[in-house]
């Protein structure tokens, strides 16, 4: 085995053997080199031992919790399981008020629509967005916010945070609208509301074609 | 009494995308921290690693990216995603470090294998020096001495994150050490140079 052989080759392990060792013992240069690189390779080891409780902050998780129950469901919670018959009839009923609401209602144009953001940048905005939605409860429902079925209504001076994020179509079908079952796969924007306790409490898509 | 093995990657990814919350909170408790400090290793900043750390798991539950099991291990894929999360960080100038910094050009100097001047690295600032020697290399080695020595990534993973063949990381590993030791050793020399001057009067 030759120089370029040795370092071409060379395991990761501090103390190598067979014909690597053969080769230390027959090469200073390589030898000398090896040591050397061990000694950084414990340095190292010690800068690693050092850092290892270093970690993202909490919020991160607490982010990544809420994203993963929007992907994976609006305001999925297997504790509600035994309750799929009534979700279903509150689904249904909130459809049918959604029907009614929207036939009586003049269609007004939304005024200053808000710009779509990145995800990074919604999901981002849950600490810092309490003041859109500060007023909670009345005011919010009042700017289109659908309440979500089987979980209670934030009070009037209740804190709320809103995240606008990308969801499946399918999604909307869970708050009682019909959709494409073609398009039920295709993201659609939606602002949730979500309580102190993180639970998702109301709902508006920002998409209207269904 | 046998305690159960905790469940592997591949089981926690699949029961989380059954949609259980918790299997996808105890992957990412697993890995959340070694991706991290790769982003913060790589960036030089805390804020950029947060981003990068939950987008690598925003990109895991929207499942956008492609996870394959033959072509490695899921912490291997989490390290690519954030390897390449990081590069567009650096390529934006939102990171704090350049993309490559030009300490690859500085002057070389060899360095005898008894003139270690990692020999007291349990001092503090020994290994505050060497946490800027390595915040200091060029990209490309500060990447695979970042996964392979301080995260102990396997050469195999490391090869399928930073998309490159074992033998290139396998050499690279080498290259860097030994950049490291070159600007340790500068640094130790200059320190000790800067010691060995006498203070001059000065005639005002």
């Amino acid at each position: 085995m030759n120089c370029q052989e040795f370092w071409n080759q060379a395991p990761p392990s501090c103390a190598p053997g067979g014909e690597f060792a053969v080769h230390l013992t027959n090469c200073p240069t390589c030898a000398a080199a090896w040591d050397a690189q061990r000694n950084v390779a414990a340095g190292l080891r010690r800068m690693a031992e050092d850092e290892c409780r270093a970690e993202a902050p909490a919020r991160v998780e607490a982010r990544l919790r809420i994203a993963f129950r929007l992907q994976a469901g609006l305001a999925y919670n297997p504790r509600h399981r035994t309750w799929l018959p009534v979700f279903a009839w509150a689904a249904a009923t909130a459809a049918v008020l959604v029907l009614a609401v929207s036939l009586l209602r003049v269609h007004t144009p939304q005024t200053a629509a808000p710009k779509p953001l990145p995800n990074t940048a919604i999901l981002a905005a849950v600490e810092g967005s309490s003041d859109a939605a500060g007023d909670s409860g009345t005011a919010a429902l009042d700017g289109g916010f659908i309440p979500l079925p089987n979980v209670e209504q934030l009070g009037p001076n209740e804190p709320a945070d809103v995240v606008r994020l990308e969801v499946p179509r399918s999604a909307m079908i869970a708050v009682g609208f019909e959709v494409n079952p073609e398009r039920a796969a295709e993201p659609v924007q939606a602002e949730v509301m979500f309580g102190p306790d993180g639970v998702a409490r109301a709902v508006r898509f920002l998409d209207e074609t269904f | 009494m046998t305690t159960p093995s905790p469940e592997t990657d591949d089981e926690l990814l699949m029961r989380m995308r059954n949609g259980d919350e918790q299997a996808f909170v105890s992957l990412y408790r697993r890995r959340q921290g070694a991706i991290y400090r790769f982003a913060m290793h790589m960036s030089g900043s805390a804020p950029a690693a947060e981003d990068v750390t939950q987008e690598v798991f925003l990109a895991l539950i929207r499942d956008d990216c492609g996870y394959d099991p033959e072509r490695g291990s899921l912490s291997a894929y989490l390290f690519g995603i954030a390897r390449k999360l990081v590069l567009r960080q650096l390529e934006r100038g939102k990171a704090d470090l350049p993309l490559d910094s030009s300490s690859e050009d500085l002057p070389r100097q060899e360095t005898a294998a008894t003139d270690n001047p990692l020999v007291d690295l349990t001092r503090k600032e020994t290994l505050e020096s060497l946490r800027k020697a390595v915040q200091a290399l060029p990209r490309r080695y500060r990447e695979v001495v970042v996964l392979c020595d301080l995260e102990e990534v396997d050469y195999a993973d490391a090869a399928v994150a930073l998309g490159c063949p074992i033998g290139t990381v396998r050499s690279r590993l080498h290259r860097a050490r030994g950049l490291l030791l070159e600007k340790l050793s500068i640094e130790r020399n200059s320190r000790a140079a800067v010691g060995s001057w006498k203070p001059l009067r000065s005639f005002i």
